[in-house]
């Protein structure tokens, strides 16, 4: 990936995951640790109850995410546009893939190979930091969404809430998959990073 | 004990050398809270989160105008870590000291001025540990609120092994509350 590239997608996933001091060039960094892939329309990129060997950050096109629900059929629970982390919680915890992924049209992946990961989150370096903290920033929101949309399903969200009638298993497996980090990146204009200040040392794209 | 002391001591911090914690103590003083003291309230806006040092502290979530124990937090755990990756948002939970409890306070700022601080690595290890954990419990209680409420038995369709809309609710509820 060109440079100028590889910094303008620093800078969107420094925005899709705010951490605090958050760093384009560690993010910069982290791109560059990874080899990058590119799949065709349809292409698997990894299958559900799979060992995983590696974690992916998709930089450009989209990816289907596809699971077996609560009753063991298989249905596509959101697709995936970049900038997005996809892959981790495996890498996190050892666990086999939670889903199936397939590429939509052409899709570019930089990809973290386990050895790669294991240095790169032990090691105290920018760019170590840089993926703990992205990690944090992801799991921390799908833990935090995931439930919030529970306790609205049970009627524990708080006062003023009022408990749901009825549940379907398409809603808890979405919740699920919320839970494992499978949802759909909101676009640039919805992303936040209220509260932290990003380290862009060498000035915006474009300048 | 000296609080650098009492640190070193905990698991979170076993291969920390007492310089980095020492340095760590130096930023961000730890804080005392007396028992029965409220720390967090549900609602209110998150700004920081505490690994607890010494004592005990408890959490409760109110729903319905009742409040419900969700657990307890003692020596070498964090609570509140959505303050530190996404501050501002609403506290999930109420936290309150079960007992004198001596705490360090984790913030944003902290997270950016002590960066190259070993002490915060392991922090952040642990924390990456213990939510990869509670994600996984909470998907794995789900699934055992949905076989719970299923009707037992051979079923003839997939549709027939369904649980019904009140009985997986009421599973639901048992587990995460309502």
């Amino acid at each position: 990936m060109l440079p100028e590239e590889t910094r303008m997608q620093a800078m969107r996933l420094a925005k899709q995951y705010p951490y605090p001091g958050a760093s384009i060039d560690g993010i910069m960094q982290l791109l560059d640790a990874g080899y990058r892939m590119e799949f065709q329309h349809s292409q698997p990129i990894c299958t559900e109850g799979e060992p995983a060997a590696c974690m992916y950050v998709l930089t450009y096109g989209k990816v289907s995410v596809i699971k077996r629900d609560f009753s063991g059929q298989t249905r596509r629970v959101t697709t995936l546009h970049s900038p997005s982390l996809f892959g981790h919680m495996s890498m996190v915890d050892g666990s086999p893939r939670s889903a199936t992924c397939v590429s939509e049209g052409i899709a570019t992946v930089v990809v973290i190979d386990r050895d790669n990961y294991q240095r790169l989150v032990s090691e105290n370096t920018a760019v170590g930091r840089t993926l703990r903290r992205m990690l944090l920033s992801s799991m921390a929101d799908q833990l935090s969404r995931g439930n919030q949309r529970l306790r609205e399903l049970t009627g524990g969200a708080g006062a003023g809430t009022q408990p749901r009638t009825d549940v379907t298993q398409d809603e808890l497996t979405d919740i699920s998959s919320e839970l494992e980090g499978w949802r759909s990146a909101p676009q640039d204009d919805d992303a936040s990073t209220e509260g932290y200040t990003i380290k862009d040392t060498d000035g915006p794209i474009g300048d | 004990m000296s609080d650098v002391d009492l640190i070193a001591d905990l698991y979170v911090f076993r291969t920390v050398d007492r310089t980095a914690i020492a340095a760590l103590v130096a930023m961000a003083p730890p804080q005392t809270f007396a028992a029965e003291s409220v720390i967090f309230r549900q609602g209110e806006p998150a700004d920081r989160a505490l690994l607890v040092v010494e004592g005990r502290l408890e959490a409760t979530v109110e729903a319905g105008g009742r409040a419900r124990r969700v657990g307890e937090i003692g020596p070498g755990e964090i609570v509140g870590e959505q303050a530190i990756f996404h501050p501002h948002g609403p506290r999930n939970a109420g936290v309150a000291a079960l007992q004198a409890s001596r705490c360090l306070v984790i913030t944003p700022k902290l997270m950016e001025d002590g960066a190259d601080n070993d002490a915060l690595l392991a922090i952040e290890t642990y924390l990456l540990g213990s939510l990869a954990r509670r994600i996984r419990s909470t998907n794995r209680t789900m699934l055992q609120a949905w076989k719970e409420a299923a009707p037992k038995g051979p079923a003839a369709t997939v549709a027939e092994a369904m649980p019904t809309t009140t009985s997986l609710l009421d599973s639901l509820r048992r587990l995460f509350g309502g």
